[in-house]
């Protein structure tokens, strides 16, 4: 090759570093400007059918377009953080790294828990579908210490036949809230738990099968017996899994049901008035479902730069914890507590721009 | 007849049985598959499932409408970056280029046909969605297009340099000029070729899914514009496939049996007509 | 030069170089991102196997030996079988089954790689676990290599997918191969009393050697980038391989899986530096076997 040739190769080089480097660089605080309003979102999965259902019902008595995009509870932070998007949907609250990092925008941050859901223990036992387990026991079957289903640990409280099978376990191989809640509430009964594995949205799991997504692990567990895993509430529900009553703090076994998931607020209020990301598994409430957890839409507290896109997310935000609440229990998540409504007003209240509240004192 | 001759005869019908029995296994997974394709797809035809948009798990009905029409946006599109490129980079390789800078560039294309197309995928993402903000047909057609654009420059530049030399020095000295005598003599005669590469290309990005994942997304929706996430058949195939509802997977199904047909038929009509 | 010729020339050169800075840029892009995880864990990042999102440390070892066990596994069983039926085709069989046999091995390739996915998911992994896998574990589970209880994904699930859709690369390869052997020295052989098959070890398997080893090459690439077949059955559990009943991880399938939940950095750039692996990988193997069928004279 002649030198004329070598440097048009070392061009082309040259230009394709710096087409990457810029597009990296750009993707911080990069947001399209568009002449309508758009209000961006992205993120849980989880409470996507709701979402949808909210945004097309809003459509119609307000003019602004909602954008929810179910990329999964981590890309949606990732995308609030990168401004992005102007909202996230989360089934995990931020931890105090991502609220750290969040907080260097200077422009704060708001929690507001939109619906209650619940992580529920399904499993494919051939020829039972009701199955009783203790949390101790559902530890030990995910940290592998359990591995056959007529363990005494089970035995004890069911009554059925159970057979010497292998227990398989399934679990989430993608992030997602759904893990974190489970983990989370196995750390709080378990110190074996959570010494050895702790919580997260993605742990490293010493035992058992991966699928993607709560609609994988639910494939699983309809094609393999002898299995178990978790998924939300409502998937259980849609896909006819069979799901194991739990025993509460109270040491009562409690069944997954819209009732049972709404109650667990109930023993939490002052945490929840201290602070909203408090979790809400393992409630001390007598007919609460332990595994119990809300999710949340997170955005910024100061719109300021942008005070009338910041006033319509309020609004909508208002409005879905307040009439868009009688849309939940048919879609299979437990609405508000009512007690909880009250909080979240006030952290509604609490979004502002300029100084002042987005929503006027009408509301209040 | 001898000892050695009767274990002759007998390392022969061995050979002739293994080897016939390696056919049946290379035969056997196709027919299960289009048969598997063929019947669980069939069940899923319906009117419903051309025109419909997908239901929420759990309630009956709906179809993919919206990927049907995803699929026709991104491979369109993705035609439409890939086919000029490509097209206009075989004929500088086979035409323009010196020895030494042609090989070059082949071996770069050939570099290019074997990246793993989730890689593709993933350098869309980090370059296009998230400076985007958004997940794209428009990301999802360029992500194809990093794929096809290697096969149909290598399809245009191995059908032009199969056509003799002699007829492009003969337009030469009838004093057409070389880039008429390129595109009007040369390229005709290698048409044949070309055509078959590019089908072939738009076959095989029609049924691509590990690049969408992060370009294109999926989406429940008709797609109103390109700067939308958008589904495509492939990925219904491996959402609907990999979900609990029958339903779905049913769905999935039917997606199959119009993603083989395409692909199927695309390259039947390719044969026949190019006997590529 | 007249304006039109210099236009056109200036179009194509300039369309051939964007398949140069794409090759480049792809590389650059992975190399950048993956940057953090290099310089956090250094080369041990290659060599450890824990992926521990929760306390943040991460390892490529599973994946990358996934991704080769699962690779190389199908490379076993798919060049057997694919040299053997070409040979059968060719040499054997009736003249109307050697014409069957090419549309047969393009319908094989054509067929979209998320469909193989939902085949083995559906109708494979069945069959494969009633009558393969369970006996394999009864009658040779103390070996560990087939330990565990087989429950369906698993590598060799994984494996025998990837080999099917190997089969024609090798295949209509090796076919080509064996048409460019001399006829007469087949027929020689044959005449001077040669079986058929001494005739095909003695004259054709040794032309024909350097492109079949050339087709595996090329076919071994292909099951490394492999994605969604991969993902859809494998079972997904990052632990090192030690039973192929059990599941298992390849670097494509935890891309897949994981990547747009991602959260950290750190976490992020460890999928995109298995990627750049993986892209590194793959480049080597797709040189070597270009190399390969350079010399025995395709293309």
């Amino acid at each position: 090759m002649n030198p004329p040739r070598l440097a048009k190769i070392i061009a082309v080089s040259i230009i394709a570093v710096l087409i990457v480097t810029f597009a990296k660089t750009s993707t911080r605080g990069f947001s399209p400007h568009t002449g309508e309003m758009i209000i961006k979102g992205a993120g849980a999965t989880f409470p996507y059918p709701l979402y949808l259902k909210w945004i097309r019902e809003y459509e119609r008595i307000r003019p602004v377009r909602i954008d929810y995009q179910s990329v999964g509870s981590g890309g949606g932070i990732r995308l609030l953080m990168s401004g992005s998007v102007d909202f996230a949907g989360s089934d995990a609250p931020l931890n105090d790294e991502e609220m750290s990092k969040i907080l260097e925008a200077g422009r704060g941050v708001v929690h507001v828990p939109t619906v209650a859901g619940a992580v529920v223990i399904v499993f494919n036992l051939p020829g039972a579908r009701e199955l009783n387990l203790t949390p101790d026991t559902i530890a030990k079957i995910f940290l592998g210490k359990i591995k056959y289903w007529d363990n005494p640990s089970i035995t004890k409280y069911n009554d059925i036949n159970l057979p010497h099978e292998e227990i398989r376990t399934v679990h989430r191989v993608d992030g997602s809230g759904t893990t974190y809640i489970f983990t989370y509430y196995l750390s709080k009964i378990s110190d074996e738990w959570r010494t050895k594995i702790g919580y997260g949205k993605e742990v490293d799991w010493p035992t058992g099968l991966g699928g993607k997504g709560n609609e994988g692990v639910s494939q699983l567990i309809q094609q393999i017996p002898y299995s178990i895993g978790y998924t939300e509430y409502t998937y259980a529900i849609t896909a006819g899994l069979s799901m194991a009553s739990v025993m509460n703090r109270a040491g009562i076994f409690i069944t997954p049901s819209v009732e049972s998931i709404s109650k667990a607020a109930v023993g939490y209020l002052e945490e929840l008035k201290e602070d909203i990301r408090s979790a809400i598994v393992n409630s001390p409430e007598e007919d609460a479902y332990p595994i119990s957890s809300y999710t949340y839409i997170i955005t910024y507290q100061d719109w300021s730069q942008d005070p009338e896109k910041g006033k319509a997310l309020a609004e909508f935000l208002w409005w879905a914890t307040h009439d868009g609440q009688m849309f939940a229990p048919d879609l299979g998540y437990a609405p508000l507590h009512p007690e909880v409504v009250k909080i979240v007003e006030s952290i509604i209240s609490e979004m502002k721009a300029n100084g002042s509240p987005l929503l006027g004192g009408a509301r209040q | 007849m001898n000892k050695i001759s009767i274990k002759r005869r007998i390392l022969n019908v061995i050979f002739y049985v293994l080897s016939a029995i390696a056919l049946l296994l290379l035969v056997t997974p196709l027919v299960s598959i289009f048969s598997a394709v063929l019947i669980e797809g069939v069940k899923a035809l319906s009117w419903d499932m051309f025109t419909k948009l997908p239901q929420p798990p759990g309630s009956k009905g709906g179809g993919i409408a919206n990927a049907i029409q995803g699929t026709l946006i991104l491979v369109s599109l993705s035609s439409a970056i890939s086919i000029p490129i490509g097209f206009l980079a075989g004929i500088f390789m086979s035409e323009y280029s010196e020895n030494g800078l042609s090989s070059f560039l082949k071996s770069i294309t050939e570099i290019l046909s074997g990246i793993p197309s989730i890689i593709a995928g993933l350098f869309v993402f980090s370059v296009v969605v998230l400076p985007m903000g958004t997940f794209s047909a428009l990301a999802g057609a360029l992500a194809l297009s990093v794929l096809s654009i290697p096969l149909i420059a290598r399809a245009t530049e191995s059908a032009l340099a199969s056509v003799p030399r002699d007829i492009r020095e003969a337009a030469l000295a009838l004093g057409i000029p070389r880039w008429k005598a390129i595109i009007w003599i040369v390229v005709r005669a290698a048409s044949g070729g070309i055509i078959a590469g590019i089908m072939l290309s738009i076959a095989r990005v029609a049924g691509e899914t590990a690049p969408l994942l992060f370009t294109a997304f999926g989406s429940q929706y008709f797609a109103k514009s390109l700067l939308e996430p958008v589904t495509a058949l492939p990925l219904v195939i491996y959402v609907y496939g990999s979900s609990p509802w029958e339903e779905w997977v049913r769905l999935a199904w039917g997606a199959s049996l119009l993603l083989v047909i395409t692909v199927t038929m695309i390259s039947v009509i390719v044969k026949e007509r190019y006997g590529k | 030069m007249s304006l039109g010729e210099r236009l056109f020339r200036a179009l194509t050169e300039a369309s051939s170089y964007i398949i140069l800075f794409l090759v480049i840029a792809i590389g650059y892009s992975l190399l950048l991102d993956s940057l953090p995880v290099f310089t956090k864990f250094g080369i041990w990042f290659l060599f450890s196997s824990e992926w521990d999102p929760v306390r943040q440390i991460f390892g490529a070892l599973p994946a990358v030996i996934g991704t080769l066990e699962t690779s190389v596994l199908a490379l076993v069983m798919a060049t057997p079988v694919a040299v053997g039926a070409a040979l059968f085709v060719h040499e054997i069989s009736p003249a109307p089954i050697m014409r069957l046999f090419s549309p047969i091995i393009d319908a094989l390739a054509s067929i979209p790689s998320v469909i193989y996915g939902l085949w083995g998911l559906f109708f494979l992994m069945p069959l494969l676990k009633e009558w393969v896998m369970r006996p394999l574990n009864e009658a040779l589970g103390f070996i560990p290599l087939f330990s565990g209880s087989p429950q369906g994904p698993s590598i060799l699930l994984a494996s025998v997918i990837l080999a099917i859709m190997i089969l024609p690369t090798i295949a209509s390869l090796t076919l080509e191969a064996l048409k460019m052997v001399p006829r007469e020295l087949v027929e020689g052989a044959l005449a001077l009393g040669a079986t058929r098959w001494e005739a095909v070890r003695i004259t054709i398997l040794p032309h024909a050697s350097e492109s079949i080893k050339a087709s595996m090459m090329l076919a071994l690439a292909r099951a490394l980038g492999e994605t969604m077949a991969v993902t859809m059955v494998i079972g997904n559990t990052y632990k090192l391989p030690v039973s192929l009943l059990e599941p298992g991880v390849t670097i494509t399938s935890i891309i897949a899986n994981s990547y747009t939940e991602a959260t950290s950095e750190l976490h992020i750039s460890a999928l995109l530096a298995l990627g750049f692996i993986l892209l590194l990988i793959s480049v080597v193997v797709n040189v070597i076997s270009r190399r390969l069928l350079g010399r025995v004279g395709h293309e």
